[in-house]
């Protein structure tokens, strides 16, 4: 009976609390889980504390006052038990369990356990029936719009990222998949708006890194010393890659190569368009969403972060020789890519460069923040270097003293983290104060003898401190 | 039956009757505690009347000796002017014995009955001497007078089976006691048993069965008579120096078989452990020295381990009946 009533107060927890939502580990139920758990606990604790039938006879025994007859008689029985009495015990435990009624053996109590059944068997009815979990995507307006949402990035996917899937290196197979991902969860309405805006937001942050990857792939293609001072780079260096921008540069190159340009660079700017409209693509959808706000400050985030190269060449306007070499601190972070240490690391010296130039200008600061070693510029505060976000310093280049040969680069990782030890101060104190314990404890005085010498050593205390005291009078 | 015939003589005191019938069906000794006059030498000396059995009497006195009670070697001589030793049985050679203010004997008399108590014989001299069965020694003692007395040591007092106290008798009592005793009444006990027939019920009883759990009452009854700490009996961790020791659980299941057959049951209960309660540990329980300042009564202590050791014990820690019974 008490096993009966835990194993459905357990179940009506189990499903109680499953219904209000707590307990869904990435939209799955445990429901099943707990209530297997709930029926092994009941089963358990059934079984530990289930009386064994000798038990049962005593408290019958006790209950009807049978002076112990029936279990004594039983208890004899089960041992094989042989004598005069033990005979004569069985027949008149048998007599008097013949002349005593079954309710009476086993009386029919209703207590208010009892009522607790059909509340509890009512309880677990009706949270099966409804429904309390907080579904984002199930029969809402929401839902709907997420629904309408992946199947617009589906449809997206398949018109523009077919090609990026099938021909495009590992980067862009990446970006690819994730869309996908997005889609299917999105089909499966598991995803709420906060995770769309999540995975849009990585999304985005991953096809900005591409732009910049082929940002800087197409500038050194180029040859940047040379080609970048004629005029026909001018629409890169406008307010935005815009597709007439893309366009005229496409022109202008087959204008300069005479109509061969090469395939790599029309791929390049292919390329660069494609991500363009994908950003664009993820932009509309960010807004769509309607926390567009909190996804805007997580790409802004992204590009304080990464200072992007490319993309922020396109944004910056004007740039000067010099101020151009400066972005050929890009060649060692091509390296980096070639290496496969990552196609997000940021061009740092190159946005310092672009910020400095609007400055000198006397145009308003960019908004977009870069990072100047030991300054955080997008909050105008100072902070020392090992509380920078970025573990990697800015990349400076240097052409050396003139006609001493060729320039080099330094890379200035990080600064070493003063002001935060690795040891706590007292892990380091402790052990030297362990080790002077223990040569203390090493001496050998006889326990009785270190009253004395504790009491000795303490009056010459007090004897030097009055002769200093008398001194000092 | 024995009730019926002892009535005849005895008024009243039908529980001290009942308890000594237990102690000689059982095989045990009782010390019997009350005041002068209250009769107890008039119920043992029926008793063996009506039981057919050999009576002595000792009374204990400062300058009685160990052979005394034992008996003693005498030279005799024969026809032809041959001396010879022949030992003398003392009053010890009985079959009911009624050891009169045990404790105004010295302890080494005292201890003279040690043997005789636990094993049925006596030793003289070297030479073994068996008591005729049953053999049971009653022993009596003035709780009120304590001078020039030696209280039992006890070893001694363990090995009584029970400790039986005799009671005032109530009004009525006294009238038919002055009615018997001032009248010409001259009562005629039968004789209803022998020696054979108490060996032969002393074996039956043995074969009374009792329950593991019954047993399993008896024992953390005695064990809560030991001031330890898991002891649950507030009043012996107060009032008690030493509890019961083995002899007293032996004492309670014994006992309880012949009371369960008195009472017409073929297997002892709960409540027949309870009810023997009293006489087989009152005088296993020693009080501490706050105790016997304090005049605690053992039989408050016992009344209280009967009212707070539970009955059955709770049913995570039942354990299976074939422990305590070993099949074999």
């Amino acid at each position: 009976m008490v096993t009966f009533l835990l194993s459905l107060m357990l179940n009506t927890l189990a499903l109680g609390v499953q219904k209000i939502g707590l307990l869904r580990w990435e939209g799955y139920t445990v429901y099943p889980l707990l209530v297997f758990v709930s029926f092994a606990f009941s089963l358990l604790f059934g079984l530990r504390t289930k009386q064994s039938f000798m038990d049962e006879l005593i408290e019958i025994d006790v209950r009807l006052g049978l002076k112990e007859r029936l279990s004594t008689a039983y208890e004899c029985h089960q041992l094989g038990r042989k004598s005069v009495f033990v005979d004569l015990l069985v027949e008149d435990a048998t007599s008097l369990l013949g002349s005593i009624k079954a309710h009476e053996i086993f009386p029919r109590s209703f207590s208010s356990a009892h009522l607790m059944i059909p509340i509890l068997v009512a309880s677990i009815v009706i949270l099966l029936s409804i429904d309390l979990t907080p579904n984002p995507t199930k029969g809402s307006a929401t839902g709907e719009r997420l629904k309408q949402i992946g199947l617009k990035m589906e449809k997206y996917s398949k018109r523009e990222l077919q090609g990026i899937k099938e021909e495009g290196g590992k980067p862009r197979r990446d970006l690819s998949r994730h869309m996908e991902n997005i889609t299917r969860e999105l089909k499966g309405q598991s995803m709420t708006e906060e995770g769309l805006l999540k995975s849009l937001a990585a999304l985005a942050k991953e096809v900005e890194a591409e732009r910049t990857q082929l940002a800087q792939r197409l500038e050194a293609e180029l040859g940047l010393e040379d080609m970048l001072s004629t005029p026909m780079l001018k629409p890169l260096q406008k307010e935005k890659g815009s597709p007439n921008d893309l366009e005229q540069l496409r022109e202008q190159l087959e204008e300069l190569f005479e109509g061969e340009v090469p395939t790599s660079l029309s791929q390049d700017i292919s390329s660069l368009d494609q991500n363009r409209r994908f950003e664009q693509f993820l932009k509309e959808i960010i807004n769509e969403v309607g926390s567009a706000l909190a996804v805007e400050d997580e790409f802004s985030s992204l590009k304080e972060e990464k200072g992007v190269s490319l993309g922020m060449a396109f944004e910056k306007g004007k740039t000067t020789d010099k101020e151009i070499s400066g972005g050929r601190a890009l060649a060692p972070l091509e390296s980096n890519v070639a290496n496969g240490e990552g196609y997000t690391t940021p061009v740092l010296g190159q946005a310092k460069a672009g910020s400095r130039e609007s400055d000198e200008r006397g145009q308003p600061p960019d908004v977009v923040p870069s990072y100047a070693a030991g300054r955080e510029r997008s909050e105008g505060g100072t902070k020392p270097p090992y509380e920078l976000r970025s573990s990697k310093g800015p990349v400076f280049k240097d052409r050396g003293l003139p006609g001493q040969g060729d320039w080099y680069n330094v890379h200035v990782r990080s600064l070493p983290t003063i002001g935060k030890a690795g040891l706590k101060e007292e892990d380091i104190i402790r052990p030297y104060q362990k080790e002077l314990e223990s040569a203390l404890r090493k001496e050998d005085i006889p326990l009785h003898y270190r009253e004395y010498i504790k009491n000795y050593f303490l009056s010459i205390g007090l004897r030097q401190e009055e002769n200093r005291d008398g001194r000092e009078n | 039956m024995i009730n019926d015939e002892l009535s005849k003589v005895v008024v009243g005191q039908t529980s001290l009757i009942t308890n000594l019938y237990i102690c000689l069906l059982c095989g045990g000794h009782a010390l019997i505690e009350g005041v002068p006059g209250l009769g107890k030498t008039l119920i043992v000396k029926t008793l063996s009347q009506v039981l057919n059995l050999k009576y002595s009497r000792i009374q204990f006195t400062p300058d009685l000796m160990p052979a005394d009670i034992l008996g003693t070697n005498i030279i005799n001589e024969d026809e032809k002017g041959n001396r010879y030793f022949e030992f003398y049985k003392g009053p010890i050679f009985g079959q009911i014995i009624l050891a009169d203010e045990i404790n105004r004997a010295t302890p080494k008399t005292q201890s003279a009955l040690l043997e005789a108590m636990q094993e049925e014989k006596v030793t003289v001299f070297g030479t073994e001497y068996p008591l005729a069965p049953p053999f049971i020694v009653l022993a009596t003692q003035n709780p009120l007078e304590m001078e020039g007395t030696y209280p039992l040591p006890e070893a001694q007092i363990d090995r009584f089976f029970f400790k039986l106290k005799v009671m005032y008798p109530s009004p009525d009592q006294l009238i038919e006691i002055i009615d018997k005793t001032t009248e010409d009444y001259q009562p005629k006990v039968r004789k209803i048993a022998d020696s054979g027939s108490i060996l032969r019920m002393k074996k039956l009883v043995t074969q009374v069965p009792i329950a593991s759990h019954v047993k399993d009452y008896a024992i953390r009854l005695v064990l809560a008579s030991h001031p330890d700490e898991n002891c649950p009996i507030e009043k012996t961790k107060k009032f008690v120096r030493y509890g019961s020791s083995p002899r007293g659980v032996q004492s309670l299941v014994r006992a309880g078989k012949v009371w369960a057959l008195l009472q017409g049951r073929y297997n002892v209960s709960l409540g027949d452990i309870m009810e023997v309660a009293k006489p087989a540990l009152r005088h296993r329980i020693i009080l501490n020295l706050r105790g016997e300042a304090e005049g605690i009564d053992a039989d408050d202590i016992i009344e209280d381990m009967v009212k707070g050791v539970p009955e059955k014990v709770p049913v995570l820690s039942s354990r299976p009946i074939t422990r305590l019974h070993p099949q074999k």
